[in-house]
């Protein structure tokens, strides 16, 4: 009976210990979160949280969020990431969206009539596959898998992302930096609404809690 | 025959002894607890490691609760930037535009937003991307029965030859419904002659509602409303 109560013992120090260690890691690192999220806050400019912890990407400004998309899956490459917001440098795909140019002379062309074709780019115009380039950073965003045709597709996407991370990451090192590769999977609007949001320079944080 | 020999050794009546077998792990325990011990003596005072250990893990539960108080804190004071009254939130790639007061959705409307398209002036010297922009506004202007001062662009876009800055050809009435909300930067909130086209990406980047929503939205919004637009 003692020898059970001292095992108890030491199993219920180790786990308090581990615990509570787990607990202040995951507190420090929403307090770096919160205070980069913070910095951002301040600004009036629309920003990304990229929260891999509730798995979701908040589209925020001034600490609200007005849009959220689900993340479906990711995976990491590369060293762990520091909570520190980063400015989208850029976005490349390979069939990207093209801006439609205006013919002078040709404005309001047959607009009531039934005809009429919009010379426009909407959200269906935006990828589905494409990547984000920070500093260092790439999250390779792709939609999810459901069907055959998308699983051929996706599966093609993977070949490709494979390889063009590989160069990414011969390149960076090359360079003597550090290179960290992202995948996320969305829903297909979810990826294209994420596209469309995503300008040049927005502000991002990456959150990731081990 | 080896069994029997196991069985007559008296090590193997004594390892069936209960009795005997606690006082072993007892043992195999206090050794092991030494070397522990001798481990941290070798590096500090075994009194010090204990005291020190005891004093981590109050010094850890203190940091977790300051921890805690300070990130209960952060997210107070990133809640209170946060708008607190009425304002706008326009969704481009959506084409609609949410009145919200707090996390409440008071009126949800269909509107249009930019084309993205380009135009370029037949001189080759200017070009516009008619993109509604993003970011943080502020209502500047409340206009009822608004006119509409067409820039150059609308010219260059109607083919017409471009008239000086005070020509009466630049002043358009009744294009832009029957209110209007300044954005600055020329850009506004306001109606719509082509209402079939609300939903789809169409401006030359002003935001266009429906008569009733913009109705609603105008007497909803002060000047230095804020809207947010991504």
């Amino acid at each position: 009976m003692p020898l059970k109560l001292l095992f108890i013992f030491i199993i219920i120090l180790f786990s308090g210990a581990d615990a509570l260690s787990d607990e202040l890691k995951t507190l420090k690192a929403e307090r770096v979160f919160l205070e980069e999220e913070l910095k951002l806050a301040k600004e009036p400019h629309i920003y990304f949280i990229f929260d891999f912890k509730d798995k979701k990407i908040l589209v925020k400004a001034r600490g609200k969020a007005f849009k959220e998309l689900s993340i479906k899956d990711f995976g990491f490459w590369g060293k762990p990431i520091d909570v520190k917001s980063a400015a989208l440098i850029k976005k490349s795909s390979l069939f990207g969206p093209k801006r439609a140019k205006i013919k002078p002379g040709s404005a309001g062309d047959n607009v009531n009539g039934e005809d009429f074709q919009l010379d426009a780019i909407e959200i269906a115009d935006m990828p589905e596959s494409y990547s984000l380039s920070f500093n260092g950073i790439i999250i390779h965003i792709k939609p999810e898998t459901e069907g055959v045709i998308s699983l051929l597709k996706n599966t093609y996407r993977s070949v490709e992302w494979h390889i063009t991370r590989l160069l990414y990451a011969l390149w960076n090192v090359a360079q003597g930096k550090q290179f960290i590769a992202i995948t996320i999977s969305l829903k297909e609007e979810d990826a294209q609404a994420l596209y469309w949001a995503a300008y040049e320079k927005i502000n991002v944080i990456i959150y990731k809690p081990d | 025959m080896k069994i029997e020999y196991l069985q007559s050794l008296k090590v193997y009546k004594r390892l069936k002894n209960k009795t005997f077998l606690k006082i072993i792990i007892i043992l195999a325990i206090a050794f092991l607890a030494a070397d522990v011990i001798g481990y941290f003596t070798s590096r500090h005072s075994f009194k010090d490691n204990i005291g020190s250990a005891a004093n981590a893990r109050k010094t850890n539960k203190r940091y977790l609760t300051e921890l805690k108080a300070k990130n209960r804190n952060l997210r107070g004071i990133i809640e209170g930037i946060s708008p607190a009254g009425l304002y706008i939130v326009v969704d481009t790639a959506e084409n609609v535009l949410f009145l919200k007061h707090g996390n409440k959705i008071i009126r949800k409307a269909v509107i249009s937003a930019g084309s993205g398209s380009i135009l370029k002036d037949p001189s080759g010297k200017r070009k516009w991307v008619f993109d509604t922009p993003r970011g943080e506004f502020n209502i500047q202007s409340k206009i009822v029965k608004p006119k509409w001062i067409k820039p150059d662009w609308a010219f260059i876009e109607e083919g017409e030859n471009i008239p000086n800055k005070t020509s009466k050809k630049r002043i358009a009435e009744g294009v832009l419904g029957d209110y209007a909300l300044g954005l600055g930067e020329g850009y506004f909130i306001h109606g719509t002659l082509y209402t079939r086209l609300l939903g789809r990406n169409v401006t030359h980047g002003c935001i266009r509602v429906g008569d009733e929503d913009l109705r609603a939205v105008y007497n909803a919004s002060e000047i230095g409303t804020k809207v947010f637009i991504f």
